[in-house]
């Protein structure tokens, strides 16, 4: 909080210089008084002033008459306070050109026993204040040689300076629930106007509300006294009231907000507690188009929504108060979008990175293949044309007609394999091999290397729709062909974040395979990928494998292959088990909802990628294993099931136990209440 | 001090806030304190024709507090009711308007938390899925086919 600060204007005066201080009456000397002395004894009878004004009178400046008119400056507006209750409601407003017939004002003088008194007099006043001309009105255009701006707790307005004005809004505990830390704590609506012109305001989108229960009016009139007027929020001289008041049979609220010790357009009248049906609660309203906010009250139905009262033109905070409470709620992380609300600003539970995520999806293929360069080919022959290709091969033509590119013509084939997949149309040609082109026709062949593969789809969705259907309790792996058994993470599956980063209200989603095809090696990528209501096809996980096997050609590649598979035999023998117990959840070793947890992982497939895997089973599959719930009949009504919310235990209904209550607002004895909170705590019936 | 004892027969979980009674039931007796007692553990002692070995429920409104009540025959006609307060029906409005973190709740469930509340047994259900395009389980290919890789060509 700002610590106080005095300004003097004009600035050739000082708080230390003195006054001569004239009787009211009959202007003789009756002592002198240093101004910081004549501050002081205004604020004696003003509180709530943040400014005197002095006027001198005729033979200024040595000898003064004592007008001083507490003031109010808010924004570039200077208000008298009134105090005569002429009917204006304290919006005197000094300084505006053509207003007329003002009433009069209280003001002040020292009279003959040198203590300042009040008196009447109608204000005039001619100044310039923040570079804006007040022109003045009245029967006298002097200007006050003096203006003393006295620094509030609510607002710091100095001449010219650029000092952001303060707003700390307080409540009392009840309000805030943070013992002793006062922080305010009310409901809220957001993006409404602040002032538009009529008279009530309703919404029933519940985005636009968020329903504070702890601000209950019902609630906290509880535990008024009857006709005593109780401050609930306060900010420096800004502050709302209630006070109960019973009228026979029926009991009633009055409201009262008070700006700057001036009561404000909050007193309207009762808000009667014997209505059953709705509540009301203490809020900000704040609008975001606007950059405006201000404390208010929601009057809220159960089944209508929430509908609340605009101020009255001419009786309203200023603009400049709209905005500072605006930037206050702003500054304070009042809508921030953390979980939690803890009341302060240095203990974490308030994140400010965004949780948006981006988009992963299927990239294209490579291009560049290295086929039909002349370095290579790869051709797609029948059984009976690769029968007449190794009588070409073995014939005397082909040895006395090619260019040898190596020793062994046999080296010109690099390799004969098998793939379960052919590409969709494939072009023709004669037979070549090195630059020998022989007379074997109507060959095909590959001029394209990598080819996307669509593997199907399958819908994975919960069966319990609750934790069961979520690690540990349930496990999902998949079986991709070609490369083995995989184990995909349940929960992403089962409630995958949408781009903002929030788990959506469907639930599940389509898992779609995706293998990607090297031609020319037989290597394969499998991506996975998730769609539902928010994703579309994002990739999620990425496995590798081989596909084929080769058909050896000379005893060289005979070898290689057999060293090959002998290393993945070697590998897989290695892994017949994995898995074993792990330790139960806290809490939780005593409910078999463990028991996924401590089941073994067994082993269901081994290493069963290239030649091997042209023997394994060709379609993909998910495996799900999930516990089995017998079904309790009433359990709820006798245990109860998982809540975690906090509201009024009148809202809740049958069997009930509590983490922690709050059982106040009636009168037992202390026995009696830890009875209370232990018995809610073993569970009730409500 | 005078009393006035109101017997009451309740068939009400102990645990239930608002207990229910069977009506046109009831007992009322009236006297005067004689001895000092303890407000929320009071024995007092009546008389009454009436068999009041068949209630358990008694509310007493000058204390403003209601009480399970366990009678004793002390001789005939004469009972001796040993009283213990039921705080949760006395207090019933003050509980009902307080504020709490519900940890189990019969109507406002969040199933998706955990807390152990689900018995599961020892058998597990395993399902198998296959991925299928347009009905049909899905394959690489139909059929297995032969590949020449060869240098030039």
């Amino acid at each position: 909080m700002a610590q106080p600060v005095t300004y003097v204007f004009p600035q050739n005066y000082s708080l230390d210089t003195v006054l001569n201080i004239k009787n009211y009456w009959n202007d003789s000397i009756i002592g002198t008084k240093t101004i910081s002395q004549v501050v002081s004894d205004a604020r004696e009878q003003v509180p709530g002033a943040n400014c005197i004004m002095i006027f001198p009178n005729a033979n200024a400046p040595d000898n003064y008459y004592c007008w001083i008119y507490p003031c109010i400056i808010s924004g570039d507006v200077i208000r008298c306070i009134d105090y005569t209750g002429s009917g204006q409601g304290g919006a005197t407003y000094v300084g505006f050109a053509g207003i007329n017939n003002l009433p009069s004002v209280q003001s002040y003088g020292y009279y003959g026993n040198g203590q300042l008194s009040s008196g009447n007099m109608s204000p005039f006043v001619h100044i310039t204040f923040n570079g804006r001309d007040y022109q003045g009105y009245g029967w006298t255009n002097d200007a006050p040689s003096i203006i003393v701006l006295i620094n509030t707790e609510a607002q710091v307005y100095l001449n010219d300076a650029n000092v952001s004005p303060t707003l700390d809004w307080f409540s009392i505990t009840q309000l805030s629930g943070n013992n002793n830390q006062f922080r305010l704590d009310l409901s809220q609506i957001k993006e409404d106007y602040t002032y538009d012109g009529i008279t009530t305001r309703t919404t029933q989108d519940n985005d636009t509300f968020i329903i504070n229960p702890v601000t209950s009016l019902k609630r906290m009139a509880a535990n008024f006294q009857y006709d005593v007027e109780e401050k609930v929020v306060f900010c420096g001289n800004n502050y709302m009231t209630l006070m109960k008041h019973k009228n026979g049979n029926d009991e009633s609220l009055r409201v009262k907000l008070y700006y700057q010790t001036d009561y404000m357009f909050y007193d309207t009248g009762y808000l009667y507690l014997n209505d059953t049906l709705d509540d009301y609660y203490l809020c900000f309203i704040q609008s975001q188009s606007e950059h405006k906010a201000r404390l208010d009250l929601i009057h809220y139905y159960e089944s209508n929504g929430a509908y609340w009262w605009s101020y009255n033109e001419g009786t309203r905070p200023s603009d400049n108060d709209f905005l500072n409470t605006y930037v206050w709620l702003e500054v304070n992380g009042y809508y921030s979008d953390s979980p939690y609300d803890t009341g302060t600003t240095d203990d974490g539970g308030d994140p400010g990175l965004p949780r948006i995520q981006d988009h992963i999806y299927t990239s294209p293929l490579p291009t560049k293949s290295g086929l039909g360069l002349g370095f290579i080919s790869l051709y797609h022959p029948t059984p009976e044309q690769l029968s007449d290709i190794a009588d070409l091969l073995w014939s005397n033509t082909l040895e006395d007609n090619i260019i040898k590119y190596f020793n062994n013509f046999a080296d010109n084939i690099i390799a004969l394999y098998v793939l379960p997949y052919k590409p969709g149309s494939l072009s023709t040609k004669f037979f070549s091999i090195g630059n020998y082109t022989s007379e074997i026709d109507d060959i095909e062949y590959v001029t394209t290397r990598y080819y996307d593969i669509p593997m199907g789809s399958v819908n994975i969705g919960p069966f319990w729709d609750s934790y069961l259907d979520f690690e540990p309790y349930t496990k999902c792996y998949v079986y991709l062909p070609y490369i083995g058994l995989k184990e995909l993470d349940i929960d992403e599956l089962m409630c995958p974040t949408d781009h903002d980063g929030r788990l959506p209200s469907a639930k599940g989603c389509t898992l779609s395979l995706l293998y990607r095809l090297d031609i020319l090696t037989g290597i394969i990528v499998a991506q996975l990928k998730i769609t539902n209501e928010y994703l579309s096809d994002e990739v999620r996980y990425q496995f590798s494998g081989k596909v084929g096997y080769n058909i050896p050609l000379t005893g060289q590649t005979y070898n290689n292959i057999m060293s090959a598979m002998l290393n993945v035999m070697t590998a897989s023998a290695t892994a017949v088990m994995t898995g074993g117990l792990t330790a139960p959840l806290v809490g939780a070793a005593a409910i078999a909802g463990t028991v996924q947890a401590q089941k073994p992982t067994v082993e269901r497939v081994g290493e069963l990628s290239g030649d091997t895997s042209m023997m394994g089973q060709k379609t993909p599959y998910l495996i799900i294993e999930s516990p089995n719930k017998p079904y309790i009949d009433l359990q709820e009504d006798l245990t109860g099931f998982p809540s975690y919310k906090s509201d009024l235990l009148e809202n809740f209904t049958g069997y009930t136990e509590v983490v922690e209550v709050h059982a106040e607002g009636f009168v037992c004895t202390e026995e009696e209440r830890e009875e209370i909170i232990r018995l809610l705590k073993e569970g009730v019936l409500l | 001090m005078s009393l006035t004892l109101k017997i009451r027969k309740t068939t009400s979980e102990l645990n239930r806030v608002t207990k229910s009674f069977i009506s046109n039931d009831d007992i009322t007796l009236t006297g005067t304190l004689k001895e000092e007692q303890d407000i929320l553990h009071p024995v007092i002692e009546v008389e009454s024709s009436a068999n009041l070995s068949a209630y358990n429920y008694c509310e007493i409104e000058e204390f403003g507090r209601k009480y399970f009540m366990h009678p004793n025959v002390v001789r005939t006609n004469l009972w001796r009711l040993n009283l213990d307060v039921d705080v949760l029906s006395t207090y019933d409005a003050g509980i009902r308007g307080s504020l709490a973190l519900v940890k189990r709740s019969e109507d406002r469930i969040n199933y998706y938390i955990n807390d152990g509340v689900f018995y599961t047994e020892q058998r597990k259900v395993i399902t198998y899925h296959t991925f299928k395009n347009n009905g049909v389980d899905a394959v690489m290919g139909s059929t297995d086919e032969y590949y020449l890789l060869v240098a030039g060509g």
